[in-house]
């Protein structure tokens, strides 16, 4: 089961006090009204900065309310590092 | 009169000045007072005038607040109720306190429905409240200082929240102990990300009434609120200390400019040394400690970490003082007392009590609580501590069970009736674990005495009854609850499980476990 979770999904697994609340969650579904608080985004967010090394601007942090949302970040911020390199 | 006093002194004195903000929408002082009086005029019409209640519930922005004014220009008394509650606990604040009407967001009210029961609900988001802004301007009358403002909603040893009801005299009483201690003025531009359902709204309201900005955060997110405290040049900033020590961790905090800020005040909870000395080296203001309680009025002693306050010459004392509550507010007189409430001297400990004009009136249709919680004009807070010779105060413990999460109390009576509650349960018994992050969270340990009990099951059950800060990170199933002779929870034996630090330091042994 777990080698079918999108990496989003994987690393808000990481974060939340309840993972229990993410059972049976849709990618587009808002994760605060599945009953995360605020504080599971914040270290969700905060991790994010720190695996990929540069602030989360405004609309990044927007996007972080869906497990799709968060998988388009990462996916974007790995696309940046790649053409960097 | 509170509320109506000061927003039409300031609207007289400095009408195009900035007054409240939020993301989306901004007023001056003129607008906040024309648009207040329009709001109290429509509560009347809609039978929500003097000594009716309002309930107002929403995530934070520039609409609530101006509704609380709204609601003390009518003499109506507004019951902030926060958004996040599942609908038993909205349920009961319904029930508690008998509203004539509901404005909340629209998904608010979608999510919860039926729970604000059945009296009219307006979207404040929607055209419905539009309407309310567009009814015509009239005179109204003054309320009298001691009428009712606000019924506060709190968590409650009993497992049922209770409404702490404070008067505009209460409110008023707070803008005059921080206009002198904090020094506010017009000038200011103070951000606020805590949430407006609780005690804490006083602050900002204070902050309104000295004259200066109040721009409201949504919801807390640390690149916000630095991004935000930049952008505004905000003079003040109000938060938590977990909200402090997020701030800190982002990858935007060195580089953001907040060379504005002449102090951050920080409440809800005791901040952690190393966090306030890491505070103090990188922020490039003082912080300023803020010790309150709702049934207070809000602040009742404050303290400046990294200013010009004169903790006295002799370094040893300087450093104690770190860890110090602070000394009191002017208008809010404290002492230490034993339990038949008598006076006691510097060094020893007691109960903090507090009088003031900014006391609470009382619980909202409690006598028992309040008389319990009101003594001979004192009230008795709950916290242990004693204070020194120069009057400064220090938290040594708590008479109650309470914990805070993140700024926030949470009693484990509230928890404990819901795990109670579920089936195959025998017993519970929740008590806070630390938490670098909150300070403290709750960890509830369960004697099951069925098969169909699971933590994962106890978790969801909490999940759909409890505001996200009041659920249990952790279950730990154990054999029994130490209890006393008496019954009573030896909370005190279950919290030595964390000697470590970390809630699961000390993991239940699998051959005590109930499952």
């Amino acid at each position: 089961m777990s080698d079918q979770l999108t990496q989003g999904h994987a690393l808000l697994l990481e974060f939340v006090d309840l993972p229990e609340l993410l059972d049976g969650i849709g990618r587009d579904d808002d994760l605060t009204t599945a009953g995360l608080n605020s504080g599971d985004l914040i270290r969700l967010a905060l991790a994010i900065e720190e695996r990929t090394g540069s602030p989360l601007d405004d609309d990044e942090l927007t996007a972080l309310h869906t497990i799709a949302g968060i998988d388009e970040v990462l996916t974007a911020r790995a696309a940046t590092v790649s053409e960097a390199r | 009169m509170w509320m109506a006093h000061f927003v039409r002194r300031h609207a007289g004195q400095r009408p195009d000045a900035l007054a409240l903000a939020d993301e989306r929408l901004s007023l001056t002082w003129r607008e906040l007072d024309e648009r207040t009086d329009s709001l109290a005029a429509a509560l009347i019409d809609r039978g929500v005038g003097p000594g009716e209640r309002l309930v107002v519930s929403s995530p934070n922005r520039v609409e609530v607040l101006e509704l609380y004014i709204a609601a003390g220009k009518a003499g109506a008394i507004v019951c902030p109720v926060n958004h996040s509650f599942p609908a038993p606990e909205v349920e009961h604040v319904v029930s508690n306190s008998a509203p004539r009407g509901v404005i909340a967001e629209q998904g608010v009210l979608d999510r919860l429905g039926d729970a604000f029961g059945d009296t009219w609900r307006i979207a404040l988001d929607g055209p419905g409240y539009q309407e309310l802004l567009a009814t015509p301007r009239r005179t109204l009358p003054l309320p009298q200082m001691d009428d009712l403002f606000a019924i506060l909603h709190t968590s409650a040893t009993t497992g049922r929240a209770k409404g702490v009801a404070v008067t505009h005299r209460s409110v008023s009483a707070c803008y005059t102990a921080l206009a002198a201690e904090a020094r506010f003025t017009a000038d200011d531009v103070m951000l606020n990300p805590c949430p407006l359902f609780h005690g804490s709204m006083v602050i900002g309201l204070a902050l309104l009434a000295a004259g200066g900005t109040l721009v409201l955060q949504r919801e807390f997110a640390p690149q916000r609120f630095l991004a935000e405290a930049e952008q505004r040049r905000a003079t003040r900033a109000f938060v938590v200390p977990s909200m402090v020590r997020f701030a800190l961790r982002t990858k935007a905090f060195d580089t953001t400019d907040l060379s504005s800020l002449v102090d951050v005040m920080f409440g809800g909870a005791p901040m952690p040394e190393e966090l306030l000395r890491e505070s103090l080296e990188r922020f490039p203001c003082p912080f300023r400690g803020i010790y309150g309680i709702t049934e207070g009025g809000g602040p009742i002693a404050t303290v400046l970490f990294g200013g010009t306050e004169d903790h006295g010459a002799d370094a040893a004392a300087r450093e104690l003082r770190l860890r110090s509550a602070g000394r009191m507010l002017p208008g809010c007189h404290i002492e230490i007392q034993d339990k038949e409430g008598g006076a006691l001297p510097p060094g020893e400990i007691g109960e903090v009590c507090v009088r003031g004009d900014g006391l609470m009136r009382g619980y909202w249709r409690n006598p028992a609580a309040t008389e319990s919680a009101l003594r001979d004009g004192w009230l008795r807070t709950g916290d242990l501590g004693y204070s020194d010779a120069d009057g400064y105060l220090y938290l040594v413990d708590r008479i109650n069970d309470v914990l805070i999460r993140g700024g926030q109390n949470v009693y484990p009576a509230e928890i404990e009736r819901v795990l109670g509650a579920q089936r195959g349960v025998a017993d519970a018994a929740v008590v806070g674990a630390p938490s670098e992050e909150w300070g403290e969270v709750p960890v509830a340990f369960v004697v099951a005495e069925g098969e169909e009990v699971s933590a994962a099951g106890l978790l969801k059950a909490c999940a759909s009854e409890l505001a996200s800060y009041k659920r249990p990170v952790r279950i730990e199933f154990v054999a029994e609850i130490p209890r006393s002779a008496a019954g009573k929870i030896l909370r005190r034996k279950l919290r030595e499980r964390f000697a470590d630090g970390m809630p699961g330091a000390a993991p239940v042994p699998p051959g005590e476990r109930g499952e």
